[in-house]
This record gives C-alpha cells, structure tokens and sequence, in this order.
C-alpha cells in the first residue's frame, strides 16, 4: 500500500512538472519545526534542539545527516497575540489577591513560567507546596497548582486560532522559505506541536495546492495536535488538559494514541520536551517512552521521504564512431536536481566509468588528463574513443555513470548514490578508419618525409588509403598483393614497401 | 513608584489585634487601625469545659485573604486555646469567597481551656495567609531553595562587571553545580535574554541578529548538556531573566515581533567560549 501511495506520488510528480514547482531530485532535509501555544522564541529553539537530539539519538550519529545527506533544522516561529501577558497577568492578579500588599506578585512574579510547561519554575513551585504548611494550601493551590483559568487560556487562544484558521498572509516568509527550500533541493519534514499544528495545515494547504509539490517531498508529524485533520502521525497523550480543553471548546480534535501520565514537571501534560519528548514517561499502551515514539515517528517519516526514485540517464544513448573520435556525453536526472542546489551543505559529483574492448577515456575537467574515471562536478564529459585495441575488429564501450550527493557535517564527510543506472554504449568503426599522420623513410633514395593517410573502408575487407585500396585482415593490409605492408597496432600503422625501401609510422589523429 | 506602593500596602496588611479578656469578662482594647476585633462574653461550656468567646474581626483595611492566621496567647500560662497548634494559632479558612473584604467582619469561637479557673488576658494577632506565605517564600529565599533575584523598576538590572548578565544571574549561574563550559554557555544564553529585554523591536536586521545569536546559544547549552536537562536550564535562564512584569511585557513584546519568522540554523561554531 505505501508503494502504491509512493507510486501515486510519482505519477503525481510527474503530473505537476508544468507546476511552478516541478518535483525535484532533493538532495536533503529540512526539518522545520512549529512551535506551541506560549511559545518564546528560546522555547521554541529549545524544542528544535530538543527534536535534533532525539533525531540524532535514534539515528546513532551525532551529525545532522540522514541517509548521507544534510539535515537542516529551521523554526517556522508563531506566537498569539497575549498569550504570554494573559498568563503573567493571570499570576500576577492571583498573587496580589493573595497578598494585596504586592511584595509575593512582584518579588516571587517568576513563578508565572509553571503555567507554562513546567520545567524549574515548576519544581520551585512543587518545592514550595512541600514547604508550606497544611493551612495554606488553598493559597499555596490557589497561586501555584496549574489553575484552570490557565489551562482554559491556552486552550481558549487555540480554539480563537481554530474558529479563525491562520491564512496563507499569515504563514508570511514562513511560505517564502518553504519555497526556497524546495528550489534549494530539500525534501521538508513539518513537525508541529500544539497550535504549530495550525500552521502545519495551512503549510500542507499551500505545498500540495498552491506550490504543487508532490506529495513524496515532504511529510508531518504531529504532536499534541491542535486540529482533527492529520497529514502524518500524530501524538496525543490522554492527559494533555490543554488540548482536553481545547476539545470541549472546538469539539475538533483527533483521538488521543497515548497514555502518558500525569506528571507534576509539567501538570498541563502539554509541554513538548517535558511531555511528548521525555524519555522517561511511558505510554502504558505501548510501553515505549514517549520519546521513542517521536523518534519512530520521525525516523520513518525520513524514511518515507529518502525513498524517491531519481533517475539518471546518458545522452547520446549510444553512439557509433570512428577511432579517434571524442563524443560529448550529458547525464540528465529525472526529476531534475532542485534549480539552486544548497551548496553550502551539498555537494553533488558525477562518477564516470567506461568498460569495453575499445578501451576509451574521458578528460579529466582538473587535469585534463586521460582516464578510464572521471569525476565531473556538472553534468557533461567527454568521451574519447581512443586508445587502442588489437583485435582489428570493430569495439565498443560502456559507459556508466552515477549521481553521488555528499554533506559535510563536524568535520566528516558522508555520501551516498542519490541515482545512478545512466549506461550509453559506444561503437567504433573498423580500427583502421580514420586519420594518421606520420613520416616514411627510404634506405633507397626513394621519398622520405611526412606521408599522412586518411583510411576508409570501401568494402567487406578492402580499405583506401588514398593513393591505393588495400586488403585488410585483422591487423594486416595489403597492398598489390604484398608490394606495401602495413600493421596495425593500437594507434599506430607501421607500413613497408619493398620495391621502393620505404618504412613509415603512423599515428591516429584524435579528433 | 510602584514599589513605594507596594510597601505602603504590605504594612497594612499586616495585622496586629490585641484585645485582653479579665476574669471571665471580656474587655475590648485597642485593636489596629486596620482591624477591629471583639470578642463576647465568655460562656463556660460544662460539655467541653471550656470558657467560649466569639472573635469578631472588622476588617478596615484593603481585603484580606483567607486563611487568617490567628494567635491567641494569655498572660495565664495555664490556659490554652482548644484546637490551637503550637504557636498559639487557629485558622480561619471558612471565609466567604476565601477573603475578608474591606469593611466585612468576620467571628470564629475561641474556646478556651482554664483548668484552673483563674483569670487570664488572652492577646490577638492575625496575620492574613498571604502574608503568612510570603514569609514561608522569603524564608525559602533565605536558605536558598528558592533564586534570590533583583526585583528592581529597571528592565536590565543592575551589571556591575558590565558583562551583558544581571549580577544576580551571574551568581545563580555560578552557585551552579555543572561543569565551567556548562555554566559558560548559560551564560552565553543569559546574555541573549538580557539584550532581548531591550532590543529595538522596530528593526528587522537587529531581531535577525539575536535571533540567529539565540539559536546559537541554545544549540551551545543542547551541546553540552543532556538534551532533557538543557531544556530545564534554559527555560530556568528564561525564568530568572524575566521576572518582573516589565520585563515580560518587554520580553513579550520582542517575541511578538518575531511572530510570522522562520529562524534558521546559525552556520559555524555555536558557544562563544
């Protein structure tokens, strides 16, 4: 079935190649994360390298790699307008209720961050509970336990942004730069928690709509989503109260897949590294820790993405020339390789190989010198069909080459076969065709100087030098029944002729 | 001048009520500006036998919030207040709405226990619970269970060694028990954080800067701490930076502009040292 889907998507990439964003032979991942509601910037950034961690974890490998090709971590940053000061004022009005006097709201005002996902601001709470007498706890409850009024803001912002969907104007360079990821040769994993999911729909809107990427190039995975439509896994603890409420507000959410417990480090059950990427909170369905069931998550989700099937070919197909000749050879991908390939990150080489009994060679681009393998940044090489074989028959050469894609992550370097399977077959003439150049001698005053010849065959075994025809067999032509004699060997004839004391040698001119 | 205020308040919510009773027959005294208190004629229960008064409470100053912590101590060392603990102290939780208003009263039945029937002049003290908390709070900050930070009007605090860090954060981070390049790069962090509080939110080039400087330094403390424990000790910088309401509302303001961003990977070396 996922083949299909794949196959689907193929077809699909094929379909849209008109599209503005024609499907790319992608070279690497981005993986663009969207934060949660309450998010700061360092928040968010912290669950980027919260989601890199997991996913370098799982792959058992400290470089951003995957498959040998880079992985980038970006933010698609989003925050709601009051989140933050809502809750800060929800602390605040708590605490000077409290303490009219305002000392506890100002001197202990911190302590608004463990509505917020817990963390450190949660264990001085906890500490505080601990270390206050019985008598006050309805104080210590009532300013620091996770109060509904919370809870019910966050999940009040989520259901303001679900009842008043984010537009396309709203996503801003966030939609910019999906597009310049996709020229820049990158397939694209959304990881979206919370209201990030929000924008991770809007995202999946415009890739497959507007954008008209096909679907095989990029993929989601879901974390506390805010939103019922799911493009991906998803993870859903059934103690996550800010998506509870949420469901009670917008009544549209998916079903919970995890049973996470309740844990004081975070009482919201919300929080994405301290409840969707804690390794030490167990689903009691599955048994897995909940980062494990990212890390599949993710790790699949790459997967999926790294199966595209790029194709190289070698044009011309197949080639007849004379020995000597040289032929241009292209390699084309199919898809094509993303129009502004990440040269920061990516590098991408061409490996050329040649087989056969013609024995050909390429030009080194660097050297310029001749080799059996080449290695060529662009597309292009050319193919000379000119060492020599000694049959006297007529040869031919294979020719291979591969698309190999390297990145280059702490100080290693990785690559791998993004396509190769690009074949083209040379075939030669007879080895005598062609053009020599040379000198003859004479021990017997007869001519001595230059003497070139340009051969052709004009029948099953009879060749033209020029000035007479002659016999050929294997690597021996005649000429007048024995008068001229000449041998080939490689790109060298070496010819004698009694009656007139001549002996040249002669060799192929490379065109 | 807000926190003038705010020390104006904090002495009127402390509340001294004192009020004597002798030989069995109560005798209002002087109670304080803010409250006033009556206790009625004690009534000797031969049930309990116990001499039961009810403790009225006016409140004339700003509302009070519930539990009221209220220590009741004789000069007869031989009675006691039934269901008082150690200190002298009963609760009063059973407020309505858990506070005393300004103007409301409030009564709770003292019973006192007077096995030898001689006479005796109990004293009040009521102390509203968030002021009992805010000692339990501040007695934390003493022992260091809880980060003694700068609280004052400025969004950057003080920086005597002029190091871009608040010097209480400076301290907090070195009172740290993990290792120099550890504390180093939550330093790095810090710093962020502090320039985010002033930053001119106007200028895109700027926010770019200190965005790309915040992924640094939150990539430097993820390479040099497990991944769990650095989300913990950034959200902690995060919390002890802005930990006033100015400095959130400036905080906030520089997030808010950087709503709609894409903020990639800084290229290069993350810590700075």
């Amino acid at each position: 079935m996922a083949k299909l889907t794949r196959s689907l998507a193929a077809v699909i990439g094929i379909l849209c190649m008109t599209s503005a964003w024609a499907s790319n032979c992608d070279v690497g991942f981005k993986v663009i994360f969207f934060n949660g509601v309450g998010n700061t910037v360092e928040d968010a950034e912290s669950s980027k390298f919260a989601t890199r961690a997991a996913i370098r974890d799982a792959l058992g490998t400290v470089f951003d790699a995957y498959d040998s090709q880079p992985v980038l971590y970006d933010i698609a940053y989003n925050t709601t307008q009051g989140t933050l000061n809502d809750v800060a004022e929800t602390f605040a009005m708590r605490a000077q209720q409290i303490d009219p006097s305002g000392v506890l709201a100002n001197n202990f005002f911190y302590l608004y961050w463990s509505y917020l996902g817990g963390g450190p601001s949660q264990g001085y709470a906890n500490q505080i509970i601990s270390s206050t007498p019985s008598s006050l706890t309805v104080l210590t409850n009532a300013l620091l336990t996770l109060p509904q009024a919370v809870t019910g803001l966050l999940s009040q912002d989520l259901g303001t942004l679900v009842n008043a969907a984010p537009t396309y104007a709203d996503l801003g360079m966030q939609q910019a730069t999906m597009n310049a990821d996709i020229a820049g040769g990158y397939l694209q994993l959304l990881v979206a928690h919370s209201q990030g999911n929000l924008f991770v729909d809007l995202a999946n809107n415009y890739l497959s709509g507007t954008a008209a990427i096909p679907i095989a190039q990029y993929a989601t995975v879901h974390v506390a989503p805010a939103t019922a439509r799911l493009f991906g896994p998803w993870m859903l603890s059934t103690n996550d109260f800010v998506i509870n409420g949420l469901g009670l507000i917008s009544g549209n959410i998916p079903s919970s897949n995890l049973a996470l417990p309740v844990t004081t480090a975070d009482p919201a059950g919300h929080g994405y590294s301290e409840i969707y990427l804690n390794e030490s909170l167990y689903d009691h369905n599955t048994g897995l820790a909940a980062r494990t069931i990212a890390q599949n998550h993710f790790t699949q989700q790459l997967a999926y993405l790294d199966n595209q099937q790029c194709q190289l070919q070698v044009s011309p197909p197949s080639t007849t020339v004379n020995p000597g000749d040289s032929v241009p050879l292209s390699a084309t991908l199919t898809p094509a390789l993303a129009p502004n390939l990440d040269t920061n990150h990516i590098t991408v080489k061409y490996k050329w190989s040649v087989s056969g009994t013609i024995g050909g060679t390429f030009t080194d681009p660097l050297t310029g010198a001749l080799a059996p393998t080449v290695v060529t940044t662009q597309p292009n090489v050319k193919y000379h069909a000119f060492n020599a074989y000694s049959s006297g028959q007529s040869g031919t050469d294979q020719i291979g080459v591969e698309l190999d894609v390297s990145t280059f992550d702490n100080g290693a370097t990785t690559s791998k076969v993004l396509a190769k399977g690009g074949v083209a077959t040379i075939s030669t003439e007879n080895p005598w065709v062609g053009s020599w150049v040379g000198s003859t001698v004479s021990s017997c005053g007869s001519y001595s100087g230059p003497q070139d010849f340009t051969i052709t065959q004009i029948g099953p075994d009879t060749l033209s030098f020029g000035p007479y025809d002659a016999t050929f067999s294997g690597n021996t032509a005649t000429v007048g029944g024995g008068i001229v004699v000449f041998t080939l060997s490689g790109n060298t004839i070496s010819g004698y002729e009694a009656d007139s004391c001549q002996r040249g040698t002669y060799t192929r001119v490379v065109q | 001048m807000e926190m003038l205020k705010n020390k104006s308040r904090l002495s009127l919510s402390v509340l001294l009520i004192t009020m004597t009773l002798g030989s069995n027959t109560a005798r209002p005294q002087t109670a304080s500006a803010a409250v006033a208190t009556s206790f009625s004629g004690l009534v000797y229960n031969r049930t309990t036998q116990t001499y039961n008064s009810v403790l009225t409470i006016t409140n004339k100053g700003p509302a009070l919030t519930a539990p009221l912590g209220i220590f009741i101590s004789t000069n007869n060392s031989s009675v006691t207040v039934s269901g008082a603990n150690d200190q002298g102290e009963i609760f009063d939780s059973q407020l309505p709405g858990n506070s005393l208003a300004s103007g409301g009263t409030a009564q709770v039945t003292v019973a006192f226990v007077n096995p030898t029937k001689t006479s005796f002049v109990p004293t009040a003290r009521v102390i509203a619970g968030g002021q009992m908390l805010l000692q339990v709070l501040q007695s934390l900050v003493g022992t260091g269970a809880l980060p003694k930070l700068d609280t004052s009007s400025s969004l950057t605090g003080p920086d005597a060694n002029q190091n871009g860090i608040r010097d209480d954060i400076d301290t907090l981070i070195a009172a740290l028990p993990d290792t120099a390049v550890q504390r180093a790069a939550l330093s790095q962090e810090a710093r962020n954080l502090q320039n985010s509080l002033t930053i001119d939110t106007s200028s895109p080039t700027t926010l770019l800067s200190l965005a790309t400087s915040i992924d640094r330094g939150v990539d430097c403390v993820y390479q040099r701490y497990p991944a769990a424990m650095a989300n913990d000790r950034l959200k902690w910088i995060q919390m002890i930076t802005v930990n006033t309401m100015i400095r959130s509302q400036a905080y906030n303001a520089f997030n808010l502009s950087m709503n709609g961003s894409v903020i990639h990977s800084h290229t290069g070396v993350a810590c700075d040292g």
